[in-house]
């Protein structure tokens, strides 16, 4: 019998040992907190990191589906479809915001949310000053009558904020661009390596990848927002009298706006332009154009 | 004659004394509490000395409602650990622990579909012992489906559910539906995709209960609507919290009276045959209530609180949370909790009524009507060999059952799909995602080529070396026919790519991982337009996977 | 020696009363089970994420014959153009039709996977040619599917798919339309369940 109670004893003393053990790791004292100096060490604050780091991991797989497209792979964004979501945008175009919109009242997380959520269903001015987006932002939160739930909003909102903890670390790569200048001279062209910026296997000279298939297919007759670059060698010197097909396919990427295919409605913007952005031409160095114009030649 | 004068404090003091007043209110006070125990009585209690004539020991039995439960003495023979395992006792303490943690989870849950999943990880993540106490949740109540299964089959085992026990046992049958209940519509409040898909399959039998009009209208009671949703949370969770366990507190209340009353069934060997002699215990093999009886409980409390708490303490065990429930997508691999795996076994077989509706109904059928079946009036394990094989066989049935129901038998799907679940699944950690976030080396790393794999990332190479085996000809057979075609594998290897998505202060936060699978007549993959099949995940700095979190 | 029920006694007045007020008790309880029952079930339109929805043109949405089929998650269902192919490994009709996106064994939505060609149930491993002809698994029919409605540019029904039970080609895929102008609805609220299942033998359905 005393064995019996000697026993009930010891097993509630390890209860309280167990207990107290993990209420001290929980997160409940003062040095466990989270402060601007250090991340807090408790059970508790370890585990909000994790959700919000899953968070992100969600939104990474849901932008990777939904977001990619259109804004590029790494956010870098695509030209003529998808404004950069690296802290440039935020930090040169935000402050805008708050100023002129009569005051957006909330952060910038609010406005990427409200963003995501419910759309762009009118193009902004500095949209436009960007050379257009003829495809608007589409609205993606449930509640606005998108697929998406108000977690998996959220999911996005906490990936994109992601890229905004290197704001201030701003890229600038220097280069020759090849601009809007059809008269220069070009380098002989590398078809092989042109294929490889096709495939954005390899980056132009500006760091970012060369975005022609976001709106070119290369499948005959396939239109995604440009025409289909299947056969263009041979279509290309029958587009515009005087001009070859070289000529013509340098003119299209250096200055879109010259000539609009008139085969479909949707290559031309409702205010008269090219759906093909201007400006592609600031992206690529005279080596880039030039292989990628000899590889377009190979498409017959 | 004039009574006697009200014993005021006034009064008492002045005929014993401040100090002795003081205590012979505290000992009043102290015999009201225990109905009939005063300070001297509990002492002797404590000392273990023998009770005086006539006994107090009684008095809280047989005055007092809580004491009144307990019978003053038990027989010798059923207070040692064999014949009953203690678990009834058991299954009780551990109902008592669910109401217990189950009161302070209410405290910050909403059975709301956006909001329900955010309380799961408000709870783990803000809520001071939250976890721990979710924990012990989800754990006793898995303890408690293995008690009260195997407290059943101690019966049966005895034979205690003979005349004149046959009602208990009835009661007791309803008891373990009522536990499967709790169970079941527990495990859909946390709203994540675990549980959606598995309550959405189960209320799919409710749907097939014959004839349709009574299956549908069942289904639309238990779902609130066409589609599981919020209607159908907020009635799981009101069964949950209320109607099941008022339900269960009735039912163990008639179990536990019966049981009292009948008195506790004796081992099997002691009784003469037919007879039951439980009533009847001889002075000499009393055991009294208190101080024995409830000291060998309170050790079995010490113990079942122990076996809960440490594992939870020490991270052992952790209850899993996928992510948050999505109606659009079905995971693959979805199953059943490992108590319905039985019968998730079952309806792979086939017709769905059949076998999930109308043959676990007679089952339950014979299960509450046996005692009134069973003839055999002896209750020793020599004469009862049909009945014990009957029960070895039921057994046995249920775990090649439980078998059939796990994902890997009978629902494969094509090989390199397999694959990439088991290494990369879309709701579990699997094994690349455990591994270090420092290990995560940036680069494509082959099973062709496991040398170029650095020495710093032991645990990448062994993911990898995992890998290559599940991709070899003695895994994936070279030739397989799917669909009735012939299908090649021929030279499969796996590849993983490592990039860095998101970086904070020039250090990695976010690395992006791809699992490539390749063979020699591989398709295109749709998502991307690259030869093979590839699975994409994202790994953040700050996620637990390789320490055990989720 | 008491009076037991041996002896009949005459019903008194207190005592049929007392019958009475018991029965209309009993109604009474009646009466509130069915009131109960009435607040419990659960009030809806049926398939009620749909009515009519409007897919777009055929020159825009028709799926190209026998390709992947497409995916309209929100609405629940899987838009797929029967081709040849298809239609040689299945029910042996070509043409467009709506698969509704829950497996009818137990309610998980299936997929549909590319390398075996077909729509594979992740729950219990039912799985289904293109056009719902049933294959193998617990699943006890083919797939259910919606009403697909072919208009003109000014709501003039063209076609649609047969809903009658007896009638044949009940809920067969329709003819894919080749007027690029026409116009393809799914009709969500109206599902068509199939009697029972197609075996799939080696090519030949029996």
């Amino acid at each position: 019998m005393q064995s019996k109670i000697f026993l009930g004893t010891v097993l509630f003393i390890i209860l309280f040992v167990a207990t107290g053990v993990v209420l001290l790791n929980e997160g409940i004292l003062p040095e466990q907190q989270t402060t601007p100096a250090n991340p807090g060490t408790g059970r508790m604050q370890i585990e909000q990191r994790a959700i919000l780091g899953g968070s992100k991991e969600q939104g990474a797989l849901l932008f990777l589906g939904n977001c990619s497209t259109c804004h590029g792979r790494n956010g870098e964004g695509v030209p003529g479809k998808g404004p950069t979501l690296h802290p440039d945008l935020f930090t040169k175009h935000f402050p805008q915001i708050k100023s002129t919109l009569g005051g957006f009242g909330g952060t910038v997380k609010d406005f990427i949310r409200l963003t995501v959520a419910a759309g762009r269903p009118i193009e902004s001015a500095w949209a436009i000053e960007q050379g257009g987006f003829p495809q608007r932002m589409p609205t993606w939160g449930k509640a606005y009558g998108g697929p998406l739930t108000d977690q998996q909003v959220e999911d996005i909102v906490n990936f994109i904020m992601g890229w905004q903890a290197d704001a201030g670390a701003a890229q600038v790569v220097e280069f020759d661009a090849a601009g809007s200048d059809i008269t220069k001279e070009l380098p002989a062209g590398d078809a092989a390596r042109g294929e490889q910026l096709f495939a954005q296997q390899v980056k132009q000279a500006g760091g970012s990848n060369a975005a022609c298939k976001a709106c070119h297919s290369l499948v005959p007759g396939e239109i995604l927002t440009g025409p289909s670059l299947a056969g263009v060698a041979t279509r290309a010197g029958t587009r515009v009298a005087g001009e070859t097909a070289e000529q013509y396919i340098r003119h299209s990427i250096q200055q879109p706006n010259a000539f609009i295919v008139p085969d479909d409605p949707k290559f031309r913007q409702p205010n008269g332009k090219s759906a093909m952005p201007e400006g592609l031409g600031n992206l690529m160095s005279d080596q880039d154009l030039a292989d990628l114009i000899a590889y377009l030649l190979t498409l017959k | 004659m004039t009574p006697e004068p009200f014993a005021t404090w006034r009064r008492m003091i002045k005929e014993h004394g401040l100090i002795k007043t003081v205590f012979l209110r505290v000992d009043d006070t102290v015999t009201r509490i225990t109905t009939g125990l005063n300070i001297n009585d509990i002492r002797s209690v404590l000392r273990g000395d023998p009770p005086g004539k006539p006994n107090p020991r009684v008095k809280p039995h047989t005055e007092s409602a809580i004491f009144h439960i307990w019978p003053s003495f038990y027989h010798e023979a059923v207070t040692k650990f064999y014949p009953t395992f203690r678990l009834g006792m058991l299954s009780t303490l551990l109902f008592f622990v669910e109401i217990m943690t189950g009161l302070f989870l209410m405290i910050y849950y909403t059975p709301a579909p956006g909001v329900a999943y955010d309380n799961m990880l408000k709870i783990l993540s803000n809520v001071p012992m939250g976890q721990f106490i979710r924990d012990i949740h989800r754990l006793a109540a898995e303890f408690m489906v293995v008690a009260v299964w195997l407290h059943m089959g101690r019966t049966f085992l005895t034979g205690s559910y003979k005349k004149p026990r046959q009602f208990t046992w009835a009661t007791g049958v309803i008891l373990l539906i009522i536990t499967i209940g709790l169970s079941y519509t527990g495990y859909l409040l946390p709203w994540d995709q675990l549980a959606y898909w598995a309550v959405t399959i189960g209320a799919s039998m409710a749907d097939a209960a014959p004839p349709p009009e009574v299956g549908k209208a069942v289904a639309l009671l238990l779902k609130g609507g066409p589609d599981l949703g919020a209607a159908g949370l907020l009635r799981f969770y009101l069964l949950h919290v209320f109607a099941l366990p008022l339900v269960a507190i009735l039912f163990i209340f008639v179990h536990y009276y019966k049981v009292v009353r009948h008195g506790h069934s004796l081992p099997p060997e002691m009784e003469p045959i037919g007879e039951d002699t439980a009533r009847k215990v001889s002075q000499d093999k009393r055991v009294p209530f208190l101080p024995d009886v409830l000291t060998n409980e309170l050790v079995w409390f010490g113990i079942l609180m122990v076996a809960l708490v440490v594992p939870v303490a020490l991270n052992i065990y952790n209850a899993p949370l996928e992510h948050a429930a999505n109606p659009s997508s079905t995971p693959l691999h979805t199953v059943a909790p490992w108590y319905f795996l039985f019968i998730q076994g079952w309806l792979k077989l086939g017709d769905k009524t059949f076998w999930g509706v109308i043959f676990p109904t007679i089952l339950i059928g014979l299960l509450l009507l046996w005692p009134y079946i069973d003839y055999n009036p002896s209750r020793r394990y020599g004469d009862r060999r049909i009945a014990l094989a009957a029960m070895f066989g039921v057994i046995g049935i249920l775990v090649i059952s439980s078998y059939m129901g796990t994902p890997g038998f009978a629902v494969t799907t094509a090989p390199q799909i397999e694959i990439g679940y088991e290494f990369m699944p879309g709701e579990k950690v699997g094994p690349i995602r455990a591994i270090p976030f420092d290990q995560m080396k940036e680069g494509t790393w082959s099973t062709l080529d496991l040398a170029s794999i650095p020495d710093d990332a032991p645990e990448l190479r062994r993911v990898m070396e995992e890998l290559a085996a599940a991709v070899s000809p003695q895994s994936v057979p070279p030739v397989q026919t799917i669909n009735g075609q012939e299908v090649r594998y021929t030279n499969m290897y796996g590849e993983l790519t490592i990039n860095i998505a998101q970086t904070a202060n020039g250090e990695p936060t976010l690395k992006e991982l791809i699992l490539g699978i390749h063979w020699d007549e591989q398709p295109t993959d749709p998502t991307n337009g690259r030869p093979g099949y590839f699975v994409y995940t994202y790994v953040s700095v700050d996620s637990t996977y390789s320490s055990g979190g989720e | 020696m008491a009076d037991s029920g041996m002896q009949f006694r005459n019903v008194s007045r207190r005592e049929f009363l007392n019958y009475v007020w018991a029965g209309s008790l009993a109604i009474f309880m009646a009466a509130s089970g069915g009131a109960m029952l009435a607040f419990a079930m659960p009030r809806f339109k049926e398939g009620e994420f749909g009515g009519m929805y409007t897919v777009g043109t055929v020159a825009e949405k028709l799926p190209a014959p026998d390709s992947t089929p497409v995916n309209y998650p929100d609405l629940k269902f899987w838009l797929v153009n029967i081709g040849p192919q298809e239609a040689a490994k299945g029910g042996g009709i070509e043409g467009l039709a709506a698969m509704y996106k829950v497996c009818v064994h137990l309610g998980c939505l299936y997929a549909w996977v590319d390398s075996t060609v077909r729509f594979e149930c992740p729950c219990h491993g039912s799985k289904y040619q293109a056009d719902g002809t049933y294959i193998e698994g617990p699943a006890p029919r083919d797939l259910d599917r919606f009403r697909v409605v072919i208009t003109d540019g000014q709501g003039t029904l063209v076609t649609e798919t047969v809903v009658t039970n007896a009638s044949p080609g009940y809920g067969a895929p329709i003819p894919a339309p080749t007027d690029g102008s026409l116009v393809i609805k799914v009709d969500t609220g109206t599902k068509i369940e199939m009697g029972k299942r197609h075996y799939y033998q080696g090519g030949q359905p029996t």
